[in-house]
């Protein structure tokens, strides 16, 4: 870990880093990879995203993996419910944000396929992982980790935006969504991170992603090629020839896995494209909520108090309870609107239908067992 | 051993709550929540006005009541509370203030009452709805930022009662005939140093118009009808 910061600190001290992302756009801002870092971005600032013309060259085209984010409620439904948190809701947070990151990603044309995943997978060449701090229609915050296949992480960074005022209005949303600056600020943070590399350490991740997915399919012929080194980080003893014939068939099989990845991928962007209008309508609605309870507030500090053990002094002492708990009833009532709404979206997948909650996860598990097992009989004993 | 610990923990709770400048007062005593005989309460309930007490009578028995024990007092009768003429006026006023505010919370014309197993709402007309969660027959205590609420069976009734700033102490109390279409809530105004007062409210049962089409709310359709559902 020493040494990863230590790599961090010289990067930030050199000069040619410092030139390469000189560009308008400020540089990323971290502190200590185990300390994660608040940045709110200024309310009203816009972040371009860094977009390329053309499709990077091959050798800088790493793929990138995100993980359904940890939705942050806990376990505690009744504290939840007093916090305004709805697992429903969260849930499909979970699932739509990081298609959300996904398309900025994507829409920067820096990267090669950028998949959403069901689950983790340390393989991966690039894998975005994370949990949702904070999501009410004001303000959304995200803690996202992004570690490569060789285990080193490029960034662990807590991103919070507090939403414009007119974000939601229909003339706005058409030319940008909400929170779009707090994705945007993401896929050049991640973008700025691989320009910090030259090739061969890039090639460096994709061999080593190759390995382990080997190595987890097959461990006894591909374990060996790999280690670690005293940092922790993944490293390549040695590596298979280019034409080993159990190697070219690892790769078929890794390609059936993305085909199964690309069909829950298109799920997720099902998910996303009908969810999109009424997320907004919730966020929305959420913003309105918490910018009435602000005015409430203000108006109860304001009003002068009546005599303690009064009538009106005991009225008003209720009266604020009363509004509270129907706000709260409000909230649930929409609640209920989004999930009704948007839980019936379901996929079909191998003639079985299956809904996008919580049995993905499972599917993607079954399917590498059955991957590995088509291995094996191609194989043989 | 585990309901003894868990009132235990529940009074110290309330205790707890009670020790707080601005947050409601310790109850006289925990709730004592036996073995729970649930009853089912669901369903679409009316106020029965003719059942119901009616606020300004009370208050005239009540200060008629007083009156009369300040007479008495005035004759050196032994059986009369000592009371001042003045003490008279301000404790009737006081009471006033809570009957009208019973009166307030208690306003509600029509409940809808959903119960599971698990849980009950009862839904009142104008009024936020009362909710509590059965967790083993267990009462469940809720801590918020403007008072606190705690719930369950009491033998055949169910009691909510609401802990508010100021020493505010509201206790309903539902219970129900045995025929199942009376419904009679209960409901005792306290605020720490004054006398409670306590208001009955009756409801009848009533069952809504049957209707050939089901709802389901959306965010952002609203309600989506589909006829015929029935």
């Amino acid at each position: 870990m020493h040494r990863l910061l230590a790599c961090w600190l010289i990067l930030a001290a050199t000069p040619g880093w410092a030139q390469e992302n000189a560009g308008g756009d400020p540089l990323p801002r971290w502190q200590t990879l185990d300390q994660p870092q608040v940045v709110e971005a200024p309310e009203l600032e816009r972040v371009q995203l860094v977009v390329r013309d053309t499709p990077p060259p091959p050798q800088r085209a790493l793929e990138v993996g995100l993980v359904v984010l940890d939705p942050g409620t806990g376990g505690d439904s009744l504290a939840n419910r007093q916090q305004g948190i709805f697992e429903d809701v969260r849930s499909a947070e979970s699932r739509y944000l990081p298609f959300a990151l996904r398309r900025a990603l994507v829409d920067s044309n820096q990267w090669g396929a950028v998949r959403v995943l069901p689950g983790s997978d340390p393989g991966y060449e690039l894998l975005v992982s994370g949990k949702i701090l904070v999501s009410n229609g004001a303000e959304l915050s995200l803690e996202l980790t992004v570690r490569d296949s060789l285990d080193e992480i490029w960034l662990r960074k807590t991103y919070s935006l507090v939403a414009e005022e007119n974000a939601y209005l229909e003339t706005e949303r058409r030319l940008r969504r909400p929170f779009q600056d707090l994705y945007h600020e993401f896929a050049n943070d991640l973008y700025r991170l691989k320009q910090q590399r030259d090739d061969a350490a890039l090639q460096r991740i994709r061999e080593v992603s190759e390995l382990r997915y080997a190595a987890d399919l097959l461990p006894d012929a591909f374990g060996l090629y790999l280690g670690r080194d005293d940092s922790g980080l993944v490293t390549v003893q040695r590596l298979p020839s280019r034409d080993d014939p159990m190697l070219a068939r690892i790769r078929r099989v890794r390609e059936q896995e993305y085909l199964f990845i690309d069909t829950t991928d298109e799920q997720y962007a099902e998910l996303y494209t009908e969810m999109t209008p009424v997320y907004d309508l919730w966020r929305q609605y959420l913003r309105e909520q918490l910018a009435f309870r602000d005015a409430w507030e203000t108006r109860l500090a304001e009003r002068d108090k009546p005599r303690r053990g009064s009538y009106e002094a005991m009225k008003q002492t209720y009266n604020n309870y009363k509004w509270e708990k129907i706000q709260r009833e409000e909230m649930k009532t929409l609640a209920e609107g989004f999930d009704n709404e948007v839980a019936p979206t379901a996929m079909e997948l191998e003639g079985t239908v299956v809904q996008l909650n919580g049995s993905l996860d499972q599917r993607y598990r079954e399917w590498r067992d059955i991957l590995r097992q088509i291995y094996q009989l191609e194989t043989g004993p | 051993m585990k309901r003894c610990l868990y009132t235990v923990t529940l009074t110290l709770l309330l205790c707890a709550c009670a020790s707080e400048p601005d947050v409601p007062e310790a109850p006289e005593q925990a709730l004592v929540l036996p073995t729970p005989l649930v009853r089912d309460f669901s369903g679409h309930w009316e106020m029965d006005y003719g059942r119901s007490d009616n606020v300004d009578q009370k208050l005239r028995s009540l200060y008629r009541e007083m009156q009369r024990n300040a007479q008495r007092m005035a004759r050196g009768d032994q059986r009369a509370r000592v009371m001042s003429p003045e003490l008279v006026n301000a404790n009737f006023r006081q009471v006033v203030d809570m009957a009208r505010l019973a009166d307030m919370i208690t306003d509600s014309q029509v409940l809808e009452i959903e119960q599971s197993s698990a849980d009950i709402e009862v839904k009142r007309e104008n009024n936020f709805t009362l909710s509590c969660i059965f967790s083993d027959g267990e009462p469940q205590l809720v801590v918020d930022e403007l008072g606190s609420e705690i719930c369950g069976w009491d033998a055949h009734q169910l009691v909510f009662r609401i802990l508010l700033p100021d020493g505010l102490d509201i206790l309903h109390r539902m219970s129900m005939s045995d025929d199942r279409q009376r419904l009679h809530v209960a409901t005792r105004v306290n605020r720490r140093g004054a006398a409670p007062f306590t208001i009955n409210r009756f409801y009848f049962r009533f069952d809504p118009l049957p209707e050939d089409y089901e709802c389901e709310y959306t965010l952002s359709r609203g309600n989506v009808c589909q006829t015929g559902a029935r």
